[in-house]
């Protein structure tokens, strides 16, 4: 046995402990996150509310009300926006589309789809292409909070300079303004958008497959996760893709550091999207 | 003796007796032609001889006779020269015969034949002397009866002679009848001899050469072919040719037999290397695709030990550098499934460290019972045989692999270890090196992904924080109210009513402004329309004119410009009138005249204005005129009838199907007195105008009564007009003390229903008229349904207030309109003010470029894109060239179809388009996004 634990140690020995209570107070389970992220988010909640040592914060969990949740909206980093890397969408619109064109359904999972952004201007692009009226759009989230607000289809108007430029990026060819309508605060999408989305909280760490899909994107979620996980969530991508399928990872992400690199063909490396042997 | 003296010696034989037989039987032949000419030639000359002789002497004896006694002359002289002739011939004959006489009887005999016929021929002679000499006969007889006498004695003599030699003859040919049959005999002894002799021979001969034969076809026969190790020899007992090829078979078979051999050996040493080959290839495929040296180790060793028959086996793979490096196992075999074998060592540590150190392969064989196992890495086992072997890479022991197994290793299992091991160091190396290149990738991978989470956060966080110190703000901000509320209520409060005070009296005051201006606007409109329409019907009779093909100069295509142009104008002459008549009646200056007119010949007024639109567009066309409708009727005639020609062709534009029907019918006069007074009314007169068309919204009902307004932007773009009709409609009906009603349902149809007074008086003017109907006047506003009990409006009307409320902070925002067409710049202008914002309109590319110079203040630029002068696309390329105004919001107005020209305006720097017509809702949502910030 050791005598001492060195500083990073013992904050390791915490983090670890504070999740255990989080996972078992609420079932949110972070436990396979990136302890480098996991870390700054605690940090900073501990700076914000004064906390001086983590142990503190794993009391607070276990006695405070409304304190786990607190934790758990520090913890889903909730950033998107509207044709997020447009050149993804373009590449999309151009080589999938034409692919889709002849299934009957359409089945697409949005993995992480935080306020639904994502998964808006894939209905968009649908749209323009035809192809909504026989899709079917499933947006997932652990966090329950953003569901609530993607169900409602509202934009924030200081965001919508950037969507637009983004939209006519990712190939738009319609009018960006025919989407939508304003007031003084927010852009408000067209419910004929919203129609074929369903938006609902699946956790990817806890919860299984619900579907079997064509396309699965989930970009910008796994770069969150430890290896192992990432490797756990892959499989359960797996399983739920049809063959031929489509899996899109966010910008910086990759299939080919995974087992899984064999189980893909590159179908646009550049893009990061991998279609399913 | 050889097969060839043999054959020789058997036909030389045989050669040899036919020989033999052959000459005797010449000799024998010949014997017998001997014997045959004998009696031929000799005895039968010899008698043939004595006979002739006999004759001959005959003759002359009888010649001599002849001459003696009978003959005359001549012819004895004849005679005697026969006789002579016969004398020499005799002799001759005498002396040929005995010439060839050989038997001593016979010589004997022919001398006495020669001395009687000596004697015969002296007495001849004599006889023929005396003849000649001419004696007779009688001188003669005695002579010649002592010839007779002679003669008689030559004779016998002469037939003893003859008698003696045939005897001889017919002795000699029993003699030779003899010889045959002696030869006859002897010959078929001779033949039987040389056929058995032959025969013989010939048996032997074959025998001999058939049984040396025999026995090598026998052995050859023996050969089993398919097994060539073990060839049986011929046994050489001669050394003849059949020796001989028992000989060359003995030396073929042993040629073959060793042949054989070696070709077992080959077939051996390659069934070997093909066992190393296979297990080799095995291996090194297994290799493929692996990443990862542990996996590599456990499965090398896993299939390793069994090839080689091991039952324990054990993996060592280098680690560290110098002072500490050692040997750590990554993976063990062992056939009982346990772990097997030591963890690690170091180089010269016992026996493999040893072998490590010595880069040598060690085989132990037959380990005595006590021998120290410690030594090795397996531990406590009784194998017999072990072997310890290092995995070299470039002159550097990577890795030990030890096996241990309880028989000995063969030669074959030896080898191939070598084999592989040979090429395990490279793998070793090469999946070190993959896995470095991929621990990096990922690492790479995970920093990357590490990063976009960092910023991901740190965006969250931003975001938070800002949200944060808006709170903190507003917190800070709330205090400072609080407190500054409470210090200064009193005095606040007392300005608010002194603000209040003042507010009020400028909105008055304002409000009063407003009536003034809108009124001078509309005087300014009615003189201004007044003044448009007689340029304006130049221009239409002049351009009907131009159409005309029957008298036009122009071409057909100018002439088409000239009916658009002529259309356009009707277009616009309508317009003018609508906005004149309403500018009147605003203004008051309509004039209306009350007159007597009959209301049955309004069935027939409408057939013949609307019929041909009815036909036209398939649509059915029904009146429907109650009886009871007075014909007399009192009111302005020409705006009664312009405000059912408006309503009908309303009807007839939004229907597309199905049917306009018009109801004429007396009036409730109690459910109209409800809502509307009209001075001196009298006979309510009640007209529906019903359409199957498309309707109109609950939300629009309200609106469509104000001037420039239509079921919405897009039907007014779909039917025409000017969106005065309706406006016209109420206020002429105002006029005539009467209103119009609307009933709507979106998609089914509407209802206008006009209800109009008789007013045989009239008003006195129309400020009477207008006052007549107070609740009119507020419903002007108003839900045009109330009647019906519908209260929708007000709610509607509530939420454009918030809105303009919220407007506020676009107040003070400037729109730059860049728009050739007046029109539209008109319209966005009213719009856009009414949002609150301060517009500026430029007409072309420069005026823009213009006044942007001129330092304005402006926060977007709308601009058209197909202008006179400079276009959309340079004014906008010239905008973004000055770097002041990169970011400046410039919204491009396109035609709807054109795809090509967005990406255009995209490129020429536009932030966003949208398309013309222009859609209120759609612009102010565009205008609200890029006034943002
Ligand atoms: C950065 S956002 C990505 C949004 C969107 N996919 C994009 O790329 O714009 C990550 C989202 O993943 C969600 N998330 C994180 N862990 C999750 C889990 N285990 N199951 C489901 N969603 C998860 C978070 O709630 C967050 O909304």
């Amino acid at each position: 046995m050791k005598d001492t634990l060195t500083i990073e140690e013992r904050e390791d020995l915490e983090i670890e402990l504070l999740l255990e209570a989080i996972y078992s107070v609420s079932g949110f389970d972070f436990r396979k996150y990136m302890r480098s992220s996991i870390k700054r988010r605690v940090e900073n909640r501990m700076r914000l509310d004064h906390v001086r040592r983590i142990s503190g914060m794993i009391e607070m969990v276990l006695y405070e009300k409304g304190y786990v949740e607190k934790l758990l909206r520090d913890f889903s980093i909730n950033v998107t926006e509207m044709f997020r890397d447009p050149d993804f969408f373009k590449a999309f619109r151009l080589n999938i589309v034409p692919l889709l064109k002849k299934l009957p359904e359409i089945r697409i999972w949005h993995a992480g789809c935080s306020t639904g952004e994502e998964a808006f201007s894939m209905a968009i692009i649908l749209k323009e292409e035809g192809l909504y009226d026989k899709a079917r759009i499933y947006a997932t989230d652990m966090n329950d909070e953003v569901l609530r607000h993607a169900e409602k289809g509202i934009l924030p108007l200081n965001r919508m300079q950037s969507y637009t430029k983004n939209y006519l990026q990712a190939g738009g060819n319609q009018e960006f303004s025919e989407y939508y309508t304003t007031d003084y605060q927010n852009a408000y999408l067209d419910s004929g958008l919203l129609k074929n989305i369903v938006f609902f909280q699946h956790n990817l760490v806890t919860d299984g497959s619900f579907n079997e899909f064509h396309i699965i994107m989930c970009r910008n979620v796994m770069i969150y996760f430890t290896g192992e996980l990432q490797t756990y969530v892959n499989q359960l991508f797996y399983d739920s893709l049809c063959k031929d399928g489509f899996l899109a990872v966010g910008s910086k992400e990759t299939l080919h550091t995974s087992s899984f690199s064999e189980d893909y063909e590159d179908f646009d490396s550049k893009e990061r999207i991998y279609r399913k042997l | 003796m050889g097969f060839k003296k043999k054959q020789m010696l058997g036909f030389g034989l045989i050669l040899l007796f036919l020989a033999i037989l052959l000459s005797f039987m010449m000799f024998t032949l010949n014997n017998l032609k001997s014997s045959m000419t004998e009696i031929v030639e000799n005895r039968y000359d010899k008698v043939q001889a004595s006979m002739e002789i006999r004759q001959l002497f005959s003759r002359s004896d009888r010649e001599i006779l002849f001459a003696a006694n009978d003959a005359n002359k001549e012819e004895r002289a004849e005679s005697l020269e026969i006789i002579n002739e016969n004398h020499s011939l005799i002799e001759s004959k005498i002396a040929g015969l005995s010439g060839s006489l050989n038997k001593s009887k016979a010589k004997q005999l022919l001398k006495e034949f020669e001395t009687q016929y000596a004697s015969y021929s002296i007495t001849e002679a004599e006889i023929i002397q005396k003849i000649k000499s001419g004696n007779s006969s009688d001188n003669l007889s005695s002579l010649m009866d002592d010839q007779r006498e002679k003669r008689t004695k030559v004779i016998s003599t002469m037939d003893e002679f003859k008698d003696y030699q045939e005897g001889v003859m017919k002795d000699t040919l029993s003699n030779s009848r003899q010889t045959y049959e002696d030869m006859i005999g002897f010959v078929i002894f001779a033949v039987i001899l040389s056929i058995l002799v032959i025969s013989v021979t010939v048996v032997w001969m074959i025998r001999s050469t058939s049984k040396d034969l025999q026995s090598i076809t026998k052995v050859i026969e023996d050969i089993d072919f398919k097994n060539l190790s073990v060839i049986p020899r011929i046994p050489v007992r001669t050394t003849d040719e059949i020796g001989d090829i028992a000989k060359s078979f003995n030396d073929m078979a042993e040629s073959l037999e060793i042949y054989n051999q070696k070709e077992k050996d080959f077939t051996e040493k390659i069934s070997e290397q093909n066992w190393i080959q296979t297990r080799v290839a095995d291996i090194a495929t297994m290799y493929q695709r692996i990443v990862d040296v542990e996996v590599l180790a456990d499965r090398f060793i896993t299939r390793l030990a069994p090839m080689m028959g091991a039952s324990i086996g054990a993996f060592y793979v280098k680690r560290g550098e110098g002072v500490d490096m050692r040997f750590v196992k990554l993976a063990s075999f062992a056939g009982d499934g346990e772990d097997s074998g030591r963890r690690e060592f170091r180089l010269g540590e016992g026996l493999i460290g040893q072998c490590a150190l010595e880069k040598k392969t060690k085989v132990i064989e037959d380990i005595p019972e006590d021998f120290q196992l410690v030594t090795t890495g397996l531990g406590e086992i009784n194998p017999k045989s072990i072997v310890i072997a290092p995995v070299v890479f470039e002159d550097e022991v990577v890795a030990m692999v030890e096996l241990a197994s309880l028989e000995a290793f063969t030669k074959l299992q030896k080898t191939f270890l070598n084999q592989v091991l040979d090429t395990l160091g490279i793998t070793i190396n090469n999946v070190e090196g993959r896995m470095e290149i991929e621990r990096l990738l990922k690492e790479s991978q995970a920093q990357t992904e590490e990063l976009q989470a960092q910023s991901e956060e740190l965006q969250s966080q931003s975001e938070e924080m800002q949200a944060q110190s808006e709170e903190l703000q507003t917190q800070a901000e709330e205090l400072r109210m609080i407190n500054e509320q409470l210090e200064e209520r009193n005095r606040e409060t007392e300005e608010k009513s002194k603000e209040l005070q003042v507010a009020k009296l400028n909105l008055e005051k304002q409000a009063e402004e407003l009536k003034l201006s809108s009124k001078y606007k509309s005087e300014f409109m009615a003189n201004m329309s007044h003044e448009l329409r007689t340029p304006l019907n130049s221009i239409l009779i002049l351009s009907e004119m131009l159409s005309d093909p029957n008298d036009s100069k122009l071409n057909e295509e100018q002439q088409e410009f000239a009916r658009v142009i002529n259309s356009s104008g009707q277009d616009l002459l309508t317009l003018i009138n609508d906005i004149l008549d309403l500018s009147k009646v605003e203004v008051g200056k309509l004039e209306v005249v009350f007159d007597e007119m009959n209301l049955s010949e309004l069935p027939e007024l409408l057939h013949r204005n609307f019929d041909h639109v009815a036909k036209k567009k398939n649509i059915d066309f029904i009146i429907e005129k109650s009886k009871n409708v007075p014909d007399i009727f009192f009111t302005d005639e020409q705006r009664f009838q312009q405000i059912l020609k408006n309503l009908l062709s309303n009807a007839f534009k939004f229907t597309e199907k199905g049917s306009v029907s018009v109801q004429i019918k007396k009036a409730d006069e109690e459910n109209v007195a409800q809502w509307i007074q009209t001075k001196g009314a009298s006979n309510w007169v009640e007209i529906k105008v019903t359409d199957t068309g498309i309707g109109i919204s609950k939300e629009k009902q309200k609106l469509i009564f104000e001037a420039f307004q239509q079921g919405d932007g897009a039907t007014m773009r779909k039917y025409g007009g000017t969106g005065l009709g309706l406006s016209i409609c109420r206020e002429f009906a105002k006029l005539l003390g009467g209103w119009v009603i609307v009933d709507s349902e979106e998609g089914q149809g509407s209802t206008f229903t006009f209800f109009i007074p008789s007013m045989p008086e009239g008003f006195k003017n129309v400020d009477e008229a207008i006052a007549a109907s107070p609740e009119v006047a507020a419903a002007n506003h108003d839900d045009s349904a109330a009647p019906f009990g519908e209260q929708g409006g007000p709610d509607a009307g509530m939420m454009d207030e918030e809105d303009r409320d919220k407007a506020k902070p676009f107040c003070n925002k400037t729109v730059l309109v860049v728009d050739d067409d007046h029109r539209n710049i008109f319209a966005l202008k009213n719009a856009l003010k009414h949002e609150g914002m301060e517009i500026l309109t430029a007409e072309n590319g420069f005026e823009c470029l213009e006044l942007l110079e001129k330092g304005n203040n402006i926060d977007v630029i709308l601009m058209d894109i197909m202008m006179p002068g400079m276009d959309g696309y340079e004014t906008m390329t010239r905008i973004r060239e000055q770097s002041k105004f990169e970011n400046l919001p410039i919204i491009a107005l396109t035609a709807k179809a054109m795809k090509g020209d967005r990406e255009k305006c995209l490129k020429a720097g536009a932030s966003d388009y949208v398309s013309k017509p222009l859609k209120l809702d759609q612009l102010l949502s565009v205008l609200r996004v890029w006034l943002t910030n």
